[in-house]
């Protein structure tokens, strides 16, 4: 079942798996859309699944509830390694937060209201918007400018979260129903 | 007993949180300090801005330290494993059924997953604002994003491993900051 994922049906090494993913969780400042942007990128790179099966796995990761760098590395793993796959991978998400965490929490916290802290992290954040930027507008020229329909759906759905202040869940079903609608109709008239 | 209520509550809020971690703090606020008082005001706040700082999801670390505050090591690993695996199990349940649908109930999850790559494009926008926001009204911060522009797209390895960008950037302002320079939002 999960080797249809694979294009060759190569697998990746459990190890391997780890590796990828446990480096993206422990470099990646910034939140969970940053990490699921990079586990796509990473997991297209090793020429294994094709870009249909990344973009799936993306929207199921926002669709799910709870971390979505948890619920992206699990769909990795199990794409590029089958059930073990998976595991390794989450479990390549799940531990460096929490060794960080663990190692660094108490020198952090005695060095908390620090200005060089501010500073640190304000210089990754201005580093952060260029990254996501090109993520968003990697995804974008495939999913949402090629056809007008999926652009305006694809703005409205963030002015009603940024401005009206839906919240993202409900953007997500809210979207995905009008989209599904909006194509039907479409179809339809073309027949 | 402790350990098992520590690992239901954690299940449950990561299954009600979608969409950011932000979200499920005031909540977890409520439990720990207004309910239950297993914890002061100040030692919650200053236990989720660490889960904010630190690298990994932010409710996986609110988990981890939350835990670790209220029972040790233990309670650590027992909230980690609880944020961990509830929503994983939703997501395996969609994954199935993206994956095995079949007649007619395949031609509507085609036609959801078709609906939704837009809508996920959109809601990365709504992300990208939330985290350029804070850089908006800082000059000095804004000539930081458009230098890690210029290396992101001349230098193929930064594309490659982003991260260095991420760290890179951060070493820079600390360092500037250390040399008395202003307007870094500090």
């Amino acid at each position: 079942m999960e080797s249809e994922n694979l294009k060759s049906g190569k697998r990746l090494g459990i190890f391997a798996i780890f590796a990828m993913i446990f480096r993206i969780s422990a470099f990646t400042l910034g939140g969970g859309a940053v990490l699921i942007g990079l586990i796509k990128d990473s997991v297209e790179r090793t020429g294994l699944v094709p870009e249909e099966k990344t973009a799936d796995m993306l929207a199921l990761s926002l669709a799910a509830p709870g971390a979505m760098g948890i619920s992206m590395s699990y769909q990795a793993g199990l794409a590029l390694g089958g059930p073990a796959g998976a595991a390794a991978a989450v479990f390549g998400m799940a531990l460096p937060p929490f060794i960080a965490i663990l190692v660094l929490s108490s020198w952090l916290l005695a060095h908390m209201g620090s200005p060089y802290i501010t500073a640190f992290f304000n210089g990754a954040t201005a580093a952060l918007v260029i990254v996501l930027a090109a993520i968003v507008w990697n995804l974008a020229k495939k999913n949402a400018l090629k056809s007008l329909k999926d652009t305006a759906l694809c703005l409205v759905v963030a002015v009603a979260v940024l401005v009206l202040k839906l919240s993202p869940v409900w953007g997500l079903l809210g979207g995905t129903v009008i989209g599904v609608i909006v194509n039907l109709l479409i179809d339809n008239t073309e027949k | 007993m402790d350990y098992i209520i520590l690992f239901l509550l954690f299940a449950k809020v990561s299954l009600l949180t979608f969409g950011g971690g932000l979200a499920s703090l005031p909540f977890l606020y409520q439990v720990f300090v207004t309910d239950n008082h297993w914890l002061s005001d100040a030692v919650f706040s200053e236990t989720v801005a660490l889960a904010q700082m630190t690298p990994g999801p932010i409710i996986l670390n609110s988990a981890t330290l939350l835990g670790y505050r209220h029972l040790g090591i233990a309670g650590s690993l027992t909230a980690t494993v609880a944020v961990v695996v509830a929503p994983l199990l939703v997501v395996m349940a969609l994954d199935w059924i993206f994956k095995n649908a079949s007649g007619r109930a395949r031609l509507w999850v085609d036609r959801i997953r078709i609906a939704m790559r837009p809508v996920v494009v959109g809601l990365l926008i709504v992300a990208l604002w939330t985290v350029a926001m804070p850089v908006v009204h800082k000059t000095l911060l804004w000539g930081f994003s458009v230098l890690t522009a210029v290396l992101y797209f001349t230098i193929p390895f930064l594309r490659k491993y982003p991260q260095a960008l991420l760290f890179g950037m951060a070493i820079v302002t600390t360092v500037l900051y250390a040399f008395g320079v202003t307007g870094l939002g500090v």
